[in-house]
């Protein structure tokens, strides 16, 4: 199915039958691909409002001749179930998935990746486990500001300060209610673990709209052990955190990206 | 446990994407009522906070076919062809989403869900599409209509009372302001006094409105509309004036049925007013023959 002149667009579903993952396939209208790249979303309220950007970038990368494959997690967006998972690895295991089939539809070996906030954190990981073959985009993982919960609890209380009426409290103690989404404290914390070590890209763009100390340390070790590891500012600030009524799209952060990941390494 | 979901590709070359929750049944039986869900203005097909997808799901369970829609150029959908506007064209879009689910489902009739700018869109497919039997509006900002100046205004003075009456005056930091000399005092004062001496409303704009002359030609047809409004919201104003009705007093009146969500923002975000729509909901789904 045709979208823009210069891309093919095929929405699709991915992974095995009890776990079927939502995914759009870009490629370039002409066909031919030399690199390609999955896009790993943001979640709960920052998956709606990445969402534009994100779908964006990949028609950027297939304008630039890229393939690339956006997908949702488990338990978000258009993907089956309805919960989150206590822990990170499953959601790991639906990258992973969403890379096999990027490496089989584009018949590339060296797939990279782009991950927005939490999809950041599970591209590192992923990449840990086994390198990406190509670039990896890590855009505003929630290392800023105290970390994720920290994040989460300010989102909430600046949504509630927005309210005329305080919305009666839940009895989930196992979950922390964030504008619209039940997170499990499980997976809060997992998220948080420790930046895991080692290289997961030949190359690697950390973006942060707000420099973080973890996200220094953590470029400067990569640097060290002879990774290509750069840092970009972004200029059109935390898109994921806007109203998506904005429909604001980062055009100067996308350009960099697809620079970054088109670039020779 | 999720339930089989297809994907559509509708329109044009395919352009517009929507996804199927599909529920188990023998080909033999009737499918009966399909449901459609909008786009909450430029929020994805899986809607705000994800509550078409919960939605959808549901009423897949109960045995109701229900399909999730990108308009053109929203979510994942292809832009649109041509410079049709967005109000124009995407009733269209709704009635080939209708289409595609009768296709794929076998429904003959639909209940139709929006919120926001899918409601007024869901309002229009229903007026201009017989096979649509039962339409769900959540804080519909405005209808057939854009309402006049003089309308805007007064809502947006109740608007600002409600503000005033609920948030300011119980915020330190709006006191500190005032005392300060940095708000505007009179002002708030008459929006306070505008709340609790509210003059009466116009009686003969509302009958003569085409909005009002809508929701009529609904109720001939026996559409029922069920009104999902966050309480304070702008659509509940604008629906008091529009068709002169005070809906404090009464929960049901002819195929209208209002349903008041406390302490909600328009998009539904905390989730005591997700569960509480999907409670209704439910109820709603059973019903549906």
């Amino acid at each position: 199915m045709t979208s823009a002149s210069h891309e093919r667009l095929d929405p699709l579903f991915i992974g095995p039958p009890t776990r079927r993952l939502f995914a759009c396939h870009h490629a370039p209208s002409n066909g031919a691909a030399v690199a390609g790249t999955v896009i790993a979303p943001a979640v709960g309220h920052e998956y709606q409002r990445g969402h534009r950007a994100l779908r964006c970038l990949a028609e950027a990368l297939a304008a630039s001749g890229q393939r690339a494959l956006r997908f949702d997690f488990a338990g978000v967006g258009d993907s089956s179930l309805d919960r989150w998972p206590e822990q990170l690895d499953p959601w790991l295991a639906d990258l992973d998935v969403a890379r096999k089939e990027l490496e089989l539809r584009a018949r590339l070996s060296r797939v990279g990746c782009v991950g927005l906030r939490v999809g950041a954190i599970a591209a590192l990981r992923c990449g840990a486990k086994r390198s990406w073959g190509g670039p990896l985009v890590l855009w505003d993982p929630p290392w800023s500001g105290g970390g994720l919960r920290a994040q989460l609890e300010s989102a909430q209380a600046d949504f509630l300060a927005s309210l005329h009426a305080t919305p009666p409290a839940r009895a989930d103690a196992d979950t922390l209610e964030c504008v619209g989404f039940a997170w499990p404290r499980g997976l809060i914390a997992d998220l948080e673990a420790p930046t895991p070590h080692g290289a997961p890209a030949p190359r690697v763009l950390l973006i942060e709209a707000t420099p973080s100390d973890r996200g220094e340390a953590w470029l400067e070790t990569l640097r060290a052990s002879g990774c290509s590891a750069a840092r970009h500012a972004p200029r059109g600030g935390r898109v994921w955190a806007e109203d998506v009524d904005k429909g604001l799209v980062p055009a100067e952060d996308i350009a960099r990206i697809v620079q970054f990941l088109t670039e020779a390494p | 446990m999720t339930p089989r979901e297809d994907l559509l590709r509708l329109g044009a070359e395919g352009g517009l994407i929507g996804v199927a929750s599909l529920p188990e049944r023998d080909a033999s039986s009737p499918a009966g009522v399909g449901v459609l869900f909008l786009n909450a203005g430029l929020v994805p097909r899986s809607g705000p906070s994800r509550l078409w997808v919960n939605l959808a799901r549901a009423a897949a369970r109960s045995g109701r076919p229900a399909l999730r829609l990108d308009f053109s150029g929203i979510g994942d959908s292809a832009p649109a062809a041509g410079d049709a506007r967005f109000e124009q064209r995407s009733p269209r879009e709704a009635r080939l989403a209708l289409d595609a689910l009768a296709a794929a489902a076998g429904c003959e009739r639909f209940v139709v869900a929006g919120l926001c700018s899918g409601a007024e869109i869901a309002f229009k497919t229903a007026l201009a599409d017989r096979r649509v039997v039962e339409i769900v509006l959540i804080n519909a900002p405005r209808f057939l209509e854009e309402p006049s100046e003089e309308l805007v205004q007064r809502l947006e003075r109740s608007q600002a009372a409600r503000y005033y009456w609920r948030v300011a005056l119980r915020n330190p930091a709006s006191w500190w302001k005032a005392l300060r000399g940095n708000a505007d005092v009179k002002g708030i004062l008459r929006a306070i006094a505008a709340r609790m001496w509210p003059r009466a409303r116009p009686a003969s704009a509302p009958s003569r409105s085409a909005d009002a002359r809508a929701f009529d030609q609904l109720a001939e047809r026996g559409v029922k509309i069920r009104l999902v409004i966050s309480e304070g919201d702008w659509a509940q104003d604008y629906l008091e004036a529009i068709l002169g009705v005070d809906f404090r007093g009464s929960a049901v009146r002819g195929n209208l049925e209002l349903l008041v969500l406390p302490a909600a923002d328009h998009l539904l975000t905390p989730l005591a007013a997700q569960e509480r729509l999907r409670t209704a909901f439910d109820g709603w789904c059973a019903n549906w023959r």
